[in-house]
């Protein structure tokens, strides 16, 4: 595993959505690479710090502009 | 400073980051909500949780040259 593959791969391994083999190769490129570690890290705190915010810092679009986004994009071959 | 990345997303990343992190919701239920398969939803995530991270390093290091 490289250092690219990985950080796109730190979703997969915090929503526990990780197949065990990949788990293993993950596990195995982390313990050896301090920048991964690090960023890891990064990755959990930017989740955390979203989570101490309130739904009133984030205003959503209305409803009709979401929907409308999430059609286009699913249309998208 | 977290919620000025968060508003600058695309809608469809912004909108499962709310869900998933702002609100916590289970993953089940945030793509219930937006009818999108799981993959899609995990895509999402991690891009907008990738680029609320980015924001946070420029934000504490802009001396610093950032990498890609």
């Amino acid at each position: 595993m490289t250092c690219i593959e990985l950080v796109e791969l730190a979703t997969d391994l915090l929503e526990g959505s990780m197949p065990a083999d990949e788990r293993a190769r993950f596990d195995e490129h982390i313990s050896g690479c301090e920048g991964c570690t690090t960023y890891l890290e990064q990755f959990r705190i930017t989740i955390r710090l979203t989570g101490m915010l309130t739904e009133e810092q984030i205003a959503p679009d209305s409803r009709a502009a979401l929907l409308d986004a999430f059609r286009d994009w699913r249309a998208t071959p | 400073m977290v919620s000025r990345a968060i508003e600058t997303l695309p809608p469809n990343q912004r909108e499962v980051i709310r869900l998933r992190d702002v609100l916590g919701w289970p993953s089940s239920d945030v793509r219930n909500a937006l009818d999108i398969s799981e993959t899609n939803q995990r895509v999402l995530l991690h891009r907008a949780r990738a680029k609320v991270r980015r924001a946070l390093e420029s934000y504490l290091r802009p001396e610093e040259e950032q990498g890609t």
